[in-house]
């Protein structure tokens, strides 16, 4: 063979042992799995800044769980979630827009997104959730904002009405689990006194859940004018 | 003074080795939890199809009185409402290879240790799964996101369950640091539940995935327990019997497609089969299972959200 220069090598710094961009993963890590969003009525948590908001299932994506076939295809999956009675919160629903959004860089339009991992398998994340790598290779998750961005979409699945309304029951019936919360810590307060502090943030969401009800029809009865007092009590049957 | 033998000269031009293989193998830290008996299992029938659908029958009614002594034309027909379940069995696999090194070279890692470590995998997979169930949920309990589990919580799920008529025991899988955060309210706890011989018990160490029993529920950790809420928290689960089932569909009926030689394992559950390399003097052992995870009934579960 003749002699013969090798052209355009390829470029690594020399202490870089693995991709930037991708997060490491061994085989202790447990890789968020592909997932779509789905709503029970029953399923609001009261947020101490956005009033009620819907607490969202996960339907996660695994090939052989709850009929997701080796094709990664959730419409048993789905189908099943709506016979429960949920509500399946589409990525492709352009009610997930924003005003004025781009969809190309919509925040919470096609929510399900991923990060490449050194396995090569997709780490699939939620709204507003964004990885930090370590030098050492630990993936610490920026949780203080990102639960905030994810009440954002909370907040906005409720008020683009993509999911049902909540009923003015769900809000009796949670708010008097609150109050039995209240009334367990108060019982036990006494002699568990580390139980203060609890009690204090318990009885604070309960006066928040009784003087600011944002369900449409207290709503209505405000302003009608008729008197709005503690949430209506019900019983559940089925 | 010149030419002492000293044990680095050796080392260096012959007469000792650096370092001498043990026996002796450790296992590296993980976690063994194995959470398939906490399923009913459905038994694979290959009948040709891909999927496997079980029936849940009506629910017994109580009678109803009739109007009339003479009449019974009255009585109206009940509802007979049965329900169903399906299990998609999908292949899942993993894959060692080996050089030929290896067996001439002597060491302690052969191909039956790399088997035996393919089989221990199964359980490791069913648990992933059996974890992957409980997000989709539809009933919850929590102290709140971003809150550690406390007592009152576990309460909450007991009670929950207990009203929807479901028989115990329970069984409780909760991540790790859901149960520091448990066993840490549970010490702190005076009065009756601060008396209760389960409450230590609760609170002694033990091996992997069984942690112990307390107040009727048997608690179970596993790092498969899932992130939800941006990872802010994690969501274990509290259930019964008969919330989720799973299946594994007969491993062997694929072996018929493995030329015998290259057959290393075959059972109900798994086969593991061999394939050559030559050009690259390598031997892969490949496993697979063909198992399927479902929620048979979501009301006999309950989803426990606390902080990570």
């Amino acid at each position: 063979m003749p002699a013969h220069t090798l052209r355009a090598p390829k470029r690594q710094t020399p202490t870089e042992t693995r991709d930037p961009d991708l997060l490491p993963v061994d085989q202790r890590t447990k890789i968020g799995q592909r997932f779509i969003y789905v709503h029970y009525e029953s399923a609001w948590n009261y947020h101490a800044e956005h009033g009620w908001l819907p607490k969202l299932s996960k339907l996660i994506a695994v090939p052989g769980v709850n009929g997701v076939g080796d094709d990664g295809s959730l419409n048993r999956v789905i189908n099943g979630a709506t016979a429960k009675g949920g509500t399946v919160i589409r990525p492709e629903d352009k009610r997930l827009l924003q005003s004025g959004e781009d969809p190309e860089e919509a925040e919470f339009y096609q929510y399900g997104r991923y990060y490449s991992t050194t396995s090569g398998e997709r780490w699939w994340i939620e709204p507003g959730a964004e990885p930090t790598v370590t030098p050492a290779g630990r993936i610490i998750w920026n949780t203080d904002e990102s639960v905030i961005v994810f009440a954002r979409f909370c907040k906005h699945l409720r008020d683009a009405s993509i999911v049902e309304p909540i009923h003015p029951l769900v809000i009796a019936e949670k708010t008097a689990n609150q109050q039995a919360r209240v009334e367990d810590l108060q019982r036990r307060a006494a002699i568990n006194p580390h139980l203060a502090t609890k009690l204090a943030e318990a009885l604070a969401v309960l006066e928040a859940m009784r003087s600011q009800p944002d369900d449409p029809a207290t709503k209505a009865d405000k302003k009608a004018g008729r008197k709005v007092g503690r949430a209506r009590r019900g019983s559940v049957d089925g | 003074m010149a030419n002492e033998v000293t044990a680095a000269a050796l080392i260096a031009e012959g007469g000792l080795v650096s370092e001498i293989l043990s026996d002796l193998i450790l296992e590296q830290l993980y976690d063994p939890t194995d959470l398939t008996s906490l399923m009913i299992r459905v038994p694979w029938n290959a009948g040709g199809s891909d999927t496997i659908r079980s029936t849940l029958d009506a629910i017994p009614g109580a009678y109803s009185a009739r109007t009339s002594e003479t009449d019974g034309s009255n009585i109206a027909n009940a509802a007979y409402d049965t329900g169903k379940f399906d299990l998609v069995p999908a292949g899942y696999s993993r894959k060692y290879q080996l050089t030929d090194l290896l067996p001439i070279s002597g060491g302690p890692i052969q191909v039956e240790r790399v088997a035996a470590n393919l089989v221990a995998g199964v359980g490791l997979t069913m648990t992933d799964l059996l974890c992957a169930l409980f997000p989709a949920l539809s009933q919850d309990v929590g102290p709140g996101s971003g809150v550690d589990l406390d007592v009152s919580s576990i309460y909450d799920a007991q009670f929950q369950l207990n009203s929807q008529s479901v028989t115990g025991p329970y069984a409780c899988v909760l991540h790790p640091q859901q149960i520091n955060d448990f066993q840490n309210s549970l010490r702190a706890e005076a009065g009756a539940i601060q008396f209760q011989a389960a409450t230590a018990e609760m609170l002694a160490a033990r091996g992997p995935g069984f942690r112990g029993t307390w107040n009727g529920i048997q608690f179970f950790q596993s790092d498969s327990v899932t992130k939800v809420n941006t990872n802010a928290d994690y969501a274990g689960a509290m259930f019964g019997a008969g919330a989720f089932g799973y299946t594994l569909a007969d491993a062997r009926l694929a072996a018929g497609h493995i030329p015998p030689g290259l057959l290393y394992l075959a059972n109900e559950a798994l086969v593991i089969e061999m394939a050559r390399d030559q050009t690259n003097f390598m031997t892969s052992l490949i496993a697979s299972i063909f198992p399927a995870v479902v929620e048979i009934e979501d009301l006999r579960g309950v989803e426990i959200i606390s902080d990570v």
